[in-house]
């Protein structure tokens, strides 16, 4: 008899599919076995692909080029990886780990600069501006086009004032002792708190729907493997 | 019955017969009396009482008897030290020495009671644990056959003297017949009782009645009065006191008897002849030659050169006689193994500063005598002799006990040694001797005086020149040097001291030790320590009724501030097993019905969200076999979601665009779902030839994305395989981000998104942003869509379904064989929602009621 490897794969994968379902019964060990199976296949998968499409074709198989044609002035270019390398490998040894916190030093500054100018640029003022230009050009428009933008705009610009007031702490201490924010932020974040459970709300129900898709596929992939192998049979 | 009839004793338990009047152990009257009269002091054995003794003492006792074996060795050297010129007392050693019995006059030997020396030759062997404190030497006892005949029938008893032990000796080999005096008579006589009137001989009592002055006399207890102590009181009594000569330099230290036979003289000042008949027939012949010779004595003594008189005893003659080789020095009673006092060189540490100092064999308390040149009861001051009798009873200032330990202080007379007054006065050595002048002054002028008729060995004293003269020694100055504070705070049965409460403000001048020249450090007083056990005092609470009742409350108090309170909870709908099971079962049930049946009659919906519009729209928009960059980021386990939502739109895409398609993956596993992508939904599109390029993972996040944005050709210069990608004909002149006709961002994270929308958008320009994602991250995208910054979302299976339906023409189907279970799944979910939350909302409502009841 000749396993096919679709026959493996299905069975591995109907296999660890009711495993991973058992969950359902309570903690047990096909549970565990399969989560940790998942952790250490997903782990060295990782570790593979870093290695083979990371380090090999940055980082070490330039170096070997170089030294292949001897034009070493292309070295320069490798002495700060391999030196970021080097430090971060010192991490194996606690008396030289501090070594490493050269390179994650630059790590993180560069990546915190990246990402808060990624942020201001691609994300706070184009959000900005979009919701202050989102009434340009409907007062050009029909009226009922210009009543449709106004409320649309309307509660995107009320959805987005009354979520920033319901972050709004600031208050007032009384004279008992109390502290109570003002009227008009309460009132806003009481809105604020309508707009925010809505979003919340969706992504819970995207949550759900990606989940449900998930186990549709998981259910569908069985019946598929089942229905070949009878079918074949 | 036999008990009765025997006799125990009481120091060593020995059973004696009933007619034994000694123990024949212990040799302690078994009459239970302590002493009496003329009774030989026991000697005892203290060897129990060695631990408790110092450290010093004991070392030096040790050291003592070493030297007491060389002592027996050599007894002629030991005997005959070299005396010095000025040792008065050399005399006393000659006689010990030579063993003349003729050189001790007769009155001294009876005086004391004792028998003669040939009977020491019949007393029994000395107990191998004898004490040198305890007994003397046999030899001491050798000048008691020198009692004068007058005196001799004093002695009560001659057969007493055969068991007189080695302390009788001692004193009898004491210079001074004050000495003498303190000898007891014997151990058969009658006990001694301390009465006043019993303690003298009678023959003094005559004269004292003679003088008519013997109420006047002062009371015995400052002379004989701790002679009668009991010897269990002081164990060592016997043995210290009597072994340490009692040579005082001041008169009060004179026995009662002659105190009042210098009262008498006094009373008759240089008249010999109202002292003749004063002294009666009692008067022993040589006091009476003495008196005769009165005249005599001034006149020797301004020569300055020592007289032997015929009048003068024998063996005051002797002892006064100089220093010669056939003479040998004093020395302290022959010592026995371990005789501190046996010579200047075997002498302990602690003596020898004062030896050394005088640099003869003369013990510290006979170069005292010596310094003070006459004894005071020998100078026979008028003036004293009229002294109140609390003064004349007052203690002897005993130079002889400054170095002595404070056991042997202990056993001494106590009123003798601690009654001094203790006044800051200089030491031994500070304090200024006894001139000779004086003494001679009141030798030449004291007509008056008894022995106005010197010793040879006295006159020696007075004329020696090396002393200076000085003024009189105060007692007090002697008494306070001579006792250090640690040796007064050691003292025993201080307390019962008359006086002692003066030493309480003792502000002594320590002259030895690491403490010399201070004063007042070393408290002399009782409370230096403790004398009893500290009382026990119990650490319990004492209360009474109210107290504990308030203790109570307060106890109440804080138990109900500590005691936790109890707090009700509402009871809540638990997540039921059965319940999570149930739900389980419907949705797979609903889900494997559906696959098995791949059943369609669920319809798509029709109308089509403008996000999704714009995204179909903008794919559709783009040129011809146009390079579009795909950047995938989801895991493996939303590959099932996303599949199903990008597959129609890369089918649409493929079908009429003929697109490059260049992937990169931002996250580990994209790579690997590309090729499952690209191998599983657009399966067929692969098989017809269609290629595309997987530039595998991109490293770094958001700064592999900004870097790749920036220049893709250096982020990613090869391709899954390792090939040089950028050399590839999917990429032929596509140099940048933005030379890319599309990107299309497959992610089922919404971070995943925002980077690349945020990473690139400087870099990519004009080129549009498709974003197929997964449902859970559609509406943190949809802020993106309405900025402009994506052109179009396809979110989950549901934007995947409508693009397939409406835009592809129900292809790859994959979506809508997804879909019944879909809209089942989600159909259930808005059930299960609705119905838990109408569960608990009624819940709730019925809680409301109670709640106010309850208020």
């Amino acid at each position: 008899m000749i396993f096919s490897l679709d026959l493996v794969t299905g069975a591995l994968s109907l296999l660890f599919t009711v495993m991973i379902l058992s969950y359902l019964i309570g903690d047990n060990p096909l549970f565990k076995v399969a989560v940790y199976l998942f952790v250490g296949v997903a782990s060295g998968y990782a570790a593979t692909i870093v290695i083979w499409q990371v380090l090999m074709p940055k980082l070490f198989l330039p170096t070997w080029n170089i030294i292949q044609t001897g034009d070493y002035s292309r070295m320069i270019l490798l002495a700060a990886p391999w030196l970021g390398f080097a430090f971060i490998l010192m991490k194996i040894s606690p008396r030289l780990a501090g070594t490493a916190r050269i390179t994650m030093a630059y790590l993180v500054g560069v990546g915190a600069a990246v990402t808060i100018v990624g942020a201001l640029t691609g994300t706070i003022i184009p959000q900005i501006e979009a919701t202050v230009n989102f009434f340009d050009g409907a007062i050009s428009k029909p009226a009922d086009q210009m009543l449709e933008i106004a409320l649309s705009g309307g509660v995107i610009l009320l959805g987005t004032v009354t979520s920033l007031a319901y972050f709004h702490f600031g208050a007032r201490q009384k004279p008992d002792g109390s502290a109570k924010r003002a009227g008009v932020i309460n009132l806003l974040a009481w809105v604020g708190r309508v707009f925010i459970g809505s979003a919340l709300g969706a992504v819970f129900a995207g949550v759900y729907a990606a989940a449900l898709t998930a186990l549709i596929e998981r259910i569908a992939s069985i019946v598929g493997f089942l229905m070949s192998i009878f079918g074949r049979s | 019955m036999k008990m009765a009839n025997t006799v125990k004793c009481p120091l060593c338990g020995t059973i004696n017969p009933p007619d034994q009047k000694i123990c024949q152990n212990c040799q302690t009257p078994l009459s239970g009396e302590s002493f009496q009269p003329g009774q030989a002091p026991i000697r005892k054995d203290t060897g129990e009482l060695e631990p408790i003794l110092p450290e010093w003492l004991r070392d030096a006792r040790e050291t003592a008897k070493q030297s007491g074996m060389e002592e027996r060795l050599n007894p002629p050297e030991q005997n005959q030290p070299a005396a010095s010129p000025t040792d008065f007392l050399a005399g006393l050693q000659s006689q010990t020495a030579a063993d003349d019995d003729e050189e001790v006059p007769d009155w001294l030997a009876s005086i004391t009671g004792v028998s003669k020396p040939k009977a020491r030759t019949e007393e029994p062997a000395e107990p191998t644990g004898a004490r040198w404190v305890e007994t003397g030497r046999k030899d001491d006892f050798q000048q008691e056959e020198d009692t004068p005949d007058w005196l001799a029938g004093l002695q009560p008893s001659a057969g007493g003297a055969e068991k007189k032990d080695e302390l009788t000796s001692d004193w009898d080999n004491a210079s001074s017949p004050f000495q003498n005096s303190f000898q007891p008579l014997s151990e058969l006589e009658p006990p001694f009782t301390p009465s006043a009137s019993d303690d003298t001989p009678d023959w003094l009592k005559q004269m004292a009645a003679d003088a008519g002055e013997m109420k006047s006399e002062p009371a015995p207890d400052a002379t004989l009065d701790w002679f009668s102590q009991p010897p269990a009181a002081a164990p060592s009594a016997p043995t210290a006191e009597s072994a340490t000569p009692f040579v005082s330099s001041a008169e009060s230290q004179a026995p009662d008897w002659l105190s009042q036979l210098q009262a008498d003289a006094a009373a008759s000042p240089g008249s010999q002849e109202s002292f003749a008949p004063a002294a009666g027939s009692d008067t022993p012949d040589w006091l009476s030659k003495l008196q005769a010779d009165m005249n005599t004595g001034p006149q020797e003594e301004e020569s300055g050169q020592p007289a032997y008189t015929v009048d003068s005893p024998d063996w005051l003659q002797d002892l006064g006689g100089p220093p010669s080789q056939d003479a040998a020095p004093f020395a302290e009673p022959a010592p026995a193994e371990s005789e501190p006092f046996a010579s200047d060189g075997e002498l302990p540490s602690w003596l020898a500063p004062e030896e050394s100092k005088k640099s003869d064999s003369t013990p510290i308390w006979l170069k005292d005598n010596s310094s003070a040149d006459t004894p005071a009861w020998l100078s026979a001051d008028e003036a004293k002799t009229q002294q109140p009798a609390q003064e004349i009873n007052a203690p002897p200032v005993d130079d002889g006990l400054i170095d002595m330990p404070d056991w042997l202080k202990s056993a001494a007379p106590e009123p003798m040694v601690f009654e001094q007054p203790a006044q800051p006065a200089p030491g031994i050595e500070a304090a200024p001797p006894l001139t000779a002048a004086a003494f001679t002054d009141d030798a030449t002028s004291g007509s008056d005086d008894l022995f106005t008729e010197m010793p040879d060995w006295l006159s020696n004293a007075v004329e020696t020149p090396s002393i200076p003269a000085a003024e009189p020694v105060s007692q007090e100055a002697l008494a306070s040097g001579s006792l250090p504070g640690w040796l007064e705070a050691m003292r025993p049965m201080e307390q019962t001291i008359p006086g002692s409460a003066s030493l309480m403000s003792d502000q002594t001048l320590e002259q030895r030790g690491a403490l010399a020249g201070l004063q007042g450090v070393l408290p002399a007083g009782a409370g230096f320590a403790p004398t009893s056990k500290p009382k026990a005092y119990s650490n319990k609470l004492s209360v009474d009724d109210e107290q504990l009742k308030h203790a109570g409350i307060f106890e109440q108090i804080l138990a109900a501030e500590t005691a936790p309170e109890v707090l009700s909870t509402e009871k809540t709908l638990g997540a039921s097993r059965g319940l999570r099971w149930a739900i389980s079962a419907i949705l797979i049930g609903v889900i494997l019905v559906t696959s098995f049946m791949g059943s369609q009659f669920l319809s798509v919906p029709i109308g089509v969200p403008n996000e999704i519009a714009f995204a179909v729209s903008v794919a559709q928009a783009i040129p011809e076999n146009a390079p579009v960059l795909v950047a995938m980021d989801y895991d493996a386990s939303r590959a099932g979601e996303m599949e199903a939502a990008a597959a129609p739109l890369f089918d649409n895409l493929i079908l009429f665009k003929h697109p490059r398609l260049t992937f990169v993956a931002s996250n580990e596993a994209g790579s690997i779902l590309t090729e499952r992508f690209m191998n599983g939904p657009l399966a067929f599109h692969v098989q017809n030839g269609v290629t595309y390029l997987n530039l595998g993972y991109l490293a770094g996040g958001q700064v592999g994305i900004r870097s790749f944005a920036q220049n893709p050709a250096a982020a990613m210069p090869v391709d899954i395989t390792g090939q040089p990608a950028w050399t590839l004909p999917m990429l032929q002149d596509v140099k940048s981000l933005n030379q890319f006709a599309l990107i299309i961002l497959v992610t089922d994270d919404a971070d995943a998104a925002r980077d690349w929308i945020e990473q690139t958008q400087s870099a990519r320009g004009v080129v549009p942003v498709v974003a197929v994602a997964s449902a859970q991250a559609a509406p943190l995208i949809q802020p993106y869509y309405d900025s402009g910054q994506v052109a179009g979302v396809v979110s989950g299976l549901y934007g995947g379904a409508i693009v397939e339906r409406q835009y592809n023409s129900g292809r790859p189907g994959t979506s809508r064989g997804y879909w019944d279970a879909y809209s089942i799944g989600m159909a259930l979910a808005l059930v299960f929602t609705l119905g838990g939350g109408f569960i608990n909302w009624g819940l709730g409502m019925r809680k409301q009621p109670s709640a106010k009841g309850g208020k």
